[in-house]
């Protein structure tokens, strides 16, 4: 296979090898087996578009391929994103959960308030974690507490004044850790549903 | 007058606009079902289904748009690809009906048939 078909004019040459460079950006993160398979499909698709073209010259017709098909950020970035998505909700690591992420995000789609809620709900984790651990340095400032003008803070509460009692104790330390990991396998189980239904 | 002119000219762009909305929605809503309808019979490679669909439909694709398509179709086990090396050095991949997307395609054919029917009627009589 080669990457790039033998052009007569180098100007065409050149264009194919742009799209091409942008494509592979692209598909950086993704596994190099999944992107070889992508950039193949669409040199594939582009060679024959291209061919298909009888009139002008070769630099002209590849670049009325290139428009038929699209810049490679308009069709690659959805199934990027949905690959990165797809390989966290199975790997369960939380790079790939920041990958797929971040990726579905910058993809700018519509479930970008979708992933928003997931973004903050992750957040939600680390801080329920962090409470945990807080709990062992800090045992008398982390807890449920109940004031007596009858408020609460939950989490880390620096000044105690007016305080009625704390509920959770060390309880506190096996409930957030059970909560923050839940909510983290939970969130990344349902990334699927982040993954585009239609383009 | 003039102002009934400026409305007029208002509401057709509204109607062309949501005409036009409307209409892109339906044709995204389609082609996954256009698609499977097209490999029924025989397996396309990607450029080669895009031209099979707009040959054999009034859908106006954009070429790009049929790989994330054809991605999740894939991941969903409706179709399958295989790689056919060609002479020009890039090979093509096709991609097929599996035994999944038969079943799923007829149960869409049979939901879309039972829906153009209640439309015709709806759009015959009204409620």
């Amino acid at each position: 296979m080669t990457d790039k078909p033998m052009f007569a004019d180098p100007v065409a040459g050149r264009i194919w090898a742009q799209y091409f460079r942008r494509m592979s950006r692209l598909l950086r993160p993704l596994d190099e087996a999944q992107a070889r398979e992508l950039t193949l499909e669409v040199q594939g698709h582009l060679w024959e578009s291209f061919r298909s073209e009888n009139a002008g010259s070769e630099a002209e017709r590849l670049l009325n391929a290139i428009d038929r098909l699209g810049d490679p950020e308009s069709f690659v970035g959805p199934m990027r994103a949905d690959r990165l998505l797809e390989k966290a909700s199975k790997s369960f690591r939380p790079k790939d959960v920041g990958k797929g992420l971040y990726y579905h995000l910058v993809g700018g789609t519509k479930k970008v308030v979708l992933g928003s809620i997931y973004v903050m709900g992750y957040l939600l984790a680390v801080c329920l974690a962090l409470i945990a651990v807080m709990k062992i340095f800090f045992p008398g400032h982390v807890g449920l507490f109940l004031f007596g003008d009858g408020g609460f803070v939950f989490g880390y509460a620096w000044d105690l004044t007016g305080l009625r009692s704390e509920v959770l104790g060390y309880g506190i330390i096996p409930l957030c850790g059970l909560a923050a990991v839940g909510l983290y396998l939970g969130l990344t189980r349902l990334l699927k549903t982040l993954k585009r239904r239609a383009c | 007058m003039c102002n009934n002119v400026d409305e007029d000219a208002i509401l057709t762009l509204k109607t062309d606009e949501w005409i036009g909305n409307w209409e892109s929605q339906v044709r995204k809503g389609m082609l996954d079902f256009v698609i499977l309808l097209c490999l029924r019979k025989r397996e396309y490679y990607g450029y080669e289904l895009i031209k099979a669909i707009k040959a054999a439909t009034e859908l106006e694709i954009s070429e790009g748009t049929i790989y994330p398509l054809l991605n999740r179709l894939k991941k969903e086990g409706l179709i399958s690809s295989r790689w056919e090396e060609k002479e020009s050095g890039i090979p093509r991949k096709y991609y097929l009906l599996a035994d999944k997307g038969r079943a799923a395609l007829a149960e869409s054919k049979r939901s879309w048939l039972a829906l153009n029917a209640s439309l015709a009627r709806l759009m015959e009589e009204g409620l």
